[in-house]
């Protein structure tokens, strides 16, 4: 579904992206990892051509993206959502406004572009807030509605930007079991820059590990992140060892009562399923 | 740019272009028109309608009523039928404003009114506002009358008089102020004066050489320049000169000895008297005698009376040139005619009848000849009669008016003199003073200076500085009113404009140009099309209109991160979203930013977020019906 060959980018004399090469199969998930700085966003915007690459290929569904101008790169835009680490929500739109926003100005009637608007936002568990701002919503609402503004397009691809980044823990969750459902249906492609370790492994189909412009480590995410040998992968494997430990072991002998099929199938590999199941109850997906 | 514009966005543009400029021009006339017409309305309260006072008389408060009723008799008398209104006192001054009866507005009623008034009690000046009028300002002495003339001439002016140094042309009608006034300054610009300062030493001779040396090369060396030298006129230098002169004269007429002529023919009369009584008659050879003594006596009375005209002209002339020359040469012939036996001020009529006696001696002669009697008796008379006449100006006489022409005398006795020569056809005065320089030589100093200077009469000067005060205030006005329309609007299109060249990559520096000079434009064309709209044809001059605009909307266009940016991540967001750039101005952009021009402009067509700008407006949520 998505190619990047050999995407480059530089900032002034800073090198974003050397040269950066991935794929992307339909309904797939791809967590994007690695140091701040690295070239995670950029490589997004790149994508979403919110940046304008200075070299390389971006091709989806068959279309060079990179060459895409005027109406074809809107239409290609509203293909792909996106969705920030800062939510970017307009603030004189409440909920339903924001997330009609996109098909209204795609030019559907109002009541469909609302009636879109009102599904997504139920999907994301907001249909009761429709009518709120932004600034009388918490992080996650905010968030979610952001999410709902991407889904009411009805993208084929969802390219996340360390959505949790800007939360506090107890938000996090909440956004955290949304991407998960949105993965576990394989209905859009993800790429998630993320530093939620245990969500990458447990949501993820594959694994990208990034350094300094360069995608250094690809692959299924516990290969990447514990066979790896690229040197990121080491420090983010003592990251998930210092965090994640004790916890660990709590979570693989719970693993075999009630996890997910991925986190059995974790508990498989290595003998316990992952303690990070974002399927929370009441959630409404589907 | 050029992207920018293909998008549609020109139309808002233009549309906050034209709204801009209508408003502003509106509010920007108004104000303007409202400012003139208050001060306007004060000048009017302060010294009348227009051409209802011709003039101003100043009285020092400390003379109280009894100048006021004073002033009142003198005009009653030489100006009936005249106007009167107190004006507010000023620094110790009480200010009357007067209107001329319609029959004495003319030059002379004019000309005269300071000498009416001046013995009014604190009387302390007169301002001319006669209007409409132009006046020549500053006019060099010897210049005035010529310019009062050349003035009178001209068509619309019904008559022009002088006051001091200045030469006034009271028109017929407003209307011809401005036409007029350029008709002036046409005149009084192609004439410059050339003050020559001479050398205390150089003599009279020599400067009259110098001054004559100089009006010749200056007419040699342009082919269009026509120099003369000028008169002299009021000056301390002019005066002490003209002392000097009188002073001369005076010496030169004590150097005849009026007492031993007159002893003389009082003598010969005797003789006469005497010689008839003793003979009963006269041999042809006495008689010759006392004929040819009585020619002799005749010739020197005539040259007494030539002298005496000489300086009777001189003064008298001099008399004719200005108060304070008038008031010396008055003091000066009362006191020498006092002296020489006439109480007349003015130059003295011929103290004796030269023809008549020559004519006696002739008819004498023929008496002789024909041997008929000779009536020694009416010889003897006439002698007595003649010396009679002759001025008994004795030397203690004679000095002491040498001694009052010298008290009188400045103490720059020995100060230089100057000279003025007037050159006409060239209205650049420093060549005009090169030339001279050249001519003069290293010795002697040039100063050129204009003839005068124009300007129009003190309500037209006020009302053309009130006009000027309009313009000020529309600029200003219309220069606020784009200011604001800038920060609230422009500073947002520019960022906006910066957040569409990031998305595509533009360089950055090229960005800020193509928006500085963009932006720039735009300001330039407001300013320029507000202030016009507002003063119309009394427009400010273009240039500075499109330089000031020019440069406030590049420096808001450059200032725009600063004045009205534009959220970079919201921009992204309503850019991953596929919409398009006029709808993200318009739905996103303009309603987050200040509500300007455009905000509203863009209202009726924009789609969302109208339901918080209501509950904004109506808080209670309940809209009107």
């Amino acid at each position: 579904m998505l190619k990047v060959r050999s995407l480059s980018k530089r900032f002034g004399e800073r090198v974003a992206l050397n040269g950066v090469s991935l794929e992307l199969k339909a309904g797939e998930t791809l967590a994007l990892l690695g140091p701040s700085g690295c070239g995670k966003s950029t490589l997004l915007r790149c994508i979403q051509r919110l940046v304008p690459p200075d070299h390389g290929e971006i091709w989806f569904m068959g279309e060079p993206v990179h060459e895409l101008e005027g109406d074809a790169l809107k239409e290609y835009r509203r293909r792909v959502g996106f969705v920030f680490q800062h939510f970017n929500l307009i603030r004189h739109m409440n909920a339903l406004e924001n997330v009609a926003l996109g098909p209204l100005m795609a030019g559907l009637p109002r009541p469909k572009a609302f009636g879109i608007a009102r599904e997504a936002l139920a999907r994301v568990g907001l249909a009761g807030r429709a009518e709120a701002y932004p600034a009388g919503m918490s992080g996650g609402e905010r968030q979610r509605v952001a999410i709902a503004r991407a889904l009411a397009q009805k993208p084929r691809l969802i390219l996340w930007d360390e959505p949790t980044s800007a939360l506090d823990p107890i938000l996090v969750d909440e956004v955290l079991a949304i991407m998960a459902e949105l993965a576990a249906t394989q209905e859009t492609a993800m790429i998630v820059v993320t530093h939620e370790i245990p969500f990458a492994l447990e949501v993820a189909d594959r694994m990208a590990l990034m350094d300094e412009g360069r995608i250094v480590a690809e692959g299924k995410p516990d290969e990447v992140l514990f066979e790896s040998r690229a040197p990121v992968a080491e420090r983010l494997r003592r990251v998930y060892e210092m965090r994640y430990a004790g916890l660990y072991q709590q979570v693989l002998d719970r693993a075999g009562r009630n996890g997910s099929e991925r986190s059995r199938s974790l508990h498989r590999s290595h003998g316990a399923p992952s303690p990070f199941s974002w399927r929370r109850k009441g959630t409404v997906m589907g | 740019m050029l992207a920018f514009f293909r998008s549609g966005l020109w139309r808002d543009l233009l549309a906050l272009l034209l709204l801009t400029v209508v408003l502003a021009g509106l509010l920007a006339g108004g104000a303007g028109r409202i400012v003139e017409a208050y001060f306007s309305q004060a000048v009017a309260g302060l010294v009348g309608a227009p051409g209802e006072y011709d003039a101003i008389v100043h009285l020092k408060r400390e003379a109280g009523e009894e100048a006021l009723r004073a002033l009142d008799e003198r005009l009653a008398s030489e100006y009936p039928g005249y106007a009167r209104k107190e004006a507010p006192t000023v620094a110790g001054h009480r200010n009357i404003l007067i209107g001329l009866p319609k029959a004495r507005r003319d030059q002379r009623g004019l000309e005269s009114l300071p000498t009416v008034l001046s013995d009014v009690p604190g009387f302390d000046g007169i301002t001319f506002i006669v209007e409409p009028a132009i006046v020549i300002r500053d006019v060099h002495p010897g210049l005035r009358g010529e310019l009062a003339a050349q003035a009178r001439k001209i068509d619309g002016v019904l008559f022009s008089f002088t006051n001091g140094s200045s030469v006034w042309a009271v028109l017929r009608s407003a209307a011809d102020v401005a036409r007029v006034q350029g008709e002036l300054e046409e005149l009084v610009r192609e004439k410059v004066i050339i003050e020559v300062q001479l050398p205390v030493a150089m003599s009279g001779r020599a400067s009259e050489a110098l001054l004559w040396e100089l009006v010749t090369r200056l007419e040699e060396s342009e082919p269009g320049w026509k120099a003369s030298a000028l008169e002299a006129g009021e000056s301390a230098d002019e005066r002490y000169a003209l002392l000097q002169r009188a002073r001369q004269v005076i010496a030169e007429l004590g150097a005849v000895d009026t007492a031993e002529l007159k002893a003389g023919l009082l003598e010969l009369a005797d003789e006469i008297e005497g010689a008839f009584a003793q003979t009963g008659g006269l041999g042809g050879e006495d008689l010759g005698y006392v004929i040819g003594a009585f020619r002799q006596a005749v010739d020197q009375v005539e040259l007494l009376e030539a002298r005496l005209d000489a300086v009777a002209g001189e003064l008298k002339e001099a008399a004719a040139q200005g108060e304070a020359t008038d008031l010396i040469v008055a003091l000066l012939l009362q006191r020498l005619f006092d002296r020489l036996g006439s109480k007349e001020v003015e130059a003295p009529a011929s103290a004796v009848d030269v023809q008549e006696l020559r004519t006696g001696i002739e008819a004498i002669e023929e008496t002789i000849r024909r041997l008929d009697q000779l009536k020694l008796s009416e010889v003897a008379a006439r002698l007595r009669r003649l010396a009679a006449v002759v001025p008994g100006l004795d030397q203690d006489a004679v000095q002491e008016v040498v001694e009052a022409l010298d008290a009188l005398a400045p103490e720059s006795a020995a100060s230089s003199r100057r000279v003025s020569i007037l050159v006409e056809g060239e209205s650049e005065r420093e060549r005009v003073a090169a030339v001279a320089a050249r001519a003069a030589g290293a010795s002697v100093r040039v100063y050129p200076q204009s003839a005068g200077v124009v300007q129009p009469d003190a309500r037209t000067a006020v009302l053309q500085l009130l006009a000027g005060l309009k313009q000020v205030v529309t600029v200003f006005v219309a220069l606020l009113v784009m200011m604001l329309v800038h920060l609230f609007d422009v500073a947002a299109l520019a960022s906006f404009g910066r957040r569409l060249a990031e998305i595509d990559g533009r360089s950055p520096g090229r960005t800020t140009a193509a928006l500085a000079l963009g932006f720039g434009l735009l300001g330039a064309v407001m300013l320029a099309a507000t202030v016009w709209l507002a003063s119309g044809a009394e427009a400010v001059p273009i240039l500075w209109l499109v330089v000031v605009g020019g440069a406030a909307g590049a420096l808001f266009a450059l200032a725009s991160e600063r004045c009205g940016p534009v959220d970079r991540e919201v921009f992204c967001a309503a850019v991953s979203l596929g919409i398009s750039e006029p709808d993200i101005l318009r739905e996103v952009v303009v309603p987050e930013g200040r509500p300007g021009v455009l905000y509203w402009l863009t209202r009726p067509a924009r789609m969302l977020g109208r339901e918080r700008a209501r509950r904004q407006v109506f808080p209670g949520g309940a809209l009107p019906a």
